[in-house]
């Protein structure tokens, strides 16, 4: 029993619960994760695009990148994700460079203008109010404040093919909206910024 | 890493991925549930709500002032999503965690679990 991760984005023009689709079309065979156009990378740019060549859409100082959403899809098998949490786990910053994020929010088309959201947090510990936490449960703000963050949701089956009742197997759960922007200031020097690597942790049964 | 379940009757059911899918039927006949690690044996006795890693014997809550009790067997993964080398979607094991949860006189839900790491070391988490 594994789970892999896709990262499902939504760019202008598209909107979660119709393009790609979210769990009810799953369901009925709308989507499958072979035919999601999984995003491969989570470049920030000046346009709202999957797979951005960063070099070709750069971002003037003082201001910020289009805002990418995503959410955290899980396939394979399994009986319950929970306590996911997303960190920047490597790469350092330039001077006035900054990554904001939140992990759980309703979605709106992707702009230019900084979402001033905070910081993205740079490891996975931390308490109950940082800004590591993933919403699981349902699609909107209320996520965070959850007692209980896990998927599958509650209209899903758990992921638990062979066993009595459960063979109605299923996968294809989501995470809540996630929001990323990366923004600057005056004196971000000019030229391209370090790689930095995203992560994120769930626990699995 | 292997999970075994021992249930009263003396069946065993082992993993060496989750086992959770194969006791969380089997609740009222669970007797204990083991992960070990290396070299190291995690067990947690089921109807006292006990641990013994080691040898060493401890409690964590009082199981019996709960109600709804259910196990915790997890393995904690994470994933990288490279900003430049696209998704990782191999996880990386960090921990695994063994307890158990159930709610308290006010309804309240209580978690006692211990969370071991790939080195053998564990901390208690509530």
């Amino acid at each position: 029993m594994a789970a892999t991760i896709f990262w499902v984005e939504w760019i202008t023009g598209e909107t979660p619960g119709t393009t790609p689709h979210d769990d009810s079309s799953f369901k009925t065979g709308g989507d499958t994760p072979a035919t999601i156009t999984a995003a491969t990378n989570i470049n920030f740019g000046s346009v709202s695009a999957r797979d951005l060549t960063p070099g070709s859409n750069t971002i003037t100082a003082n201001t910020a990148s289009f805002t990418k959403y995503f959410r955290a899809q899980f396939s394979g098998s399994y009986t319950t994700i929970s306590n996911a949490k997303l960190w920047k786990s490597a790469g350092v910053y330039v001077t006035g460079e900054d990554i904001q994020f939140s992990g759980s929010l309703a979605y709106v088309a992707p702009t230019a203008t900084d979402a001033t959201d905070p910081s993205i947090e740079t490891d996975a510990t931390g308490t109950a109010t940082s800004n590591n936490y993933v919403g699981l449960n349902a699609y909107d703000p209320s996520d965070l404040a959850a007692s209980s963050r896990s998927l599958p949701h509650a209209n899903e089956s758990s992921s638990s093919p062979g066993l009595t009742g459960e063979v109605d197997y299923y996968s294809g759960s989501r995470t809540s909206t996630m929001r990323f922007q990366t923004v600057t200031t005056s004196s971000t020097p000019a030229g391209a910024v370090n790689q930095k690597t995203i992560s994120l942790q769930y626990d699995i049964t | 890493m292997i999970w075994t379940a021992t249930f009263k009757d003396g069946s065993v059911e082992f993993s060496n991925d989750l086992i959770y899918h194969k006791l969380k039927d089997r609740l009222d006949d669970l007797a204990m549930i083991t992960v070990a690690v290396g070299i190291n044996r995690y067990n947690l006795l089921w109807r006292e709500g006990t641990f013994v890693v080691n040898g060493m014997i401890f409690s964590l809550h009082d199981k019996t002032q709960l109600t709804d009790i259910r196990p915790i067997t997890f393995r904690r993964e994470s994933v990288p999503f490279n900003m430049i080398q696209g998704p990782g979607n191999k996880p990386i094991v960090g921990a695994y965690g063994l307890g158990f949860q159930g709610n308290d006189v006010n309804g309240n839900n209580v978690k006692c679990h211990i969370l071991i790491d790939m080195e053998g070391k564990f901390k208690v988490s509530m």
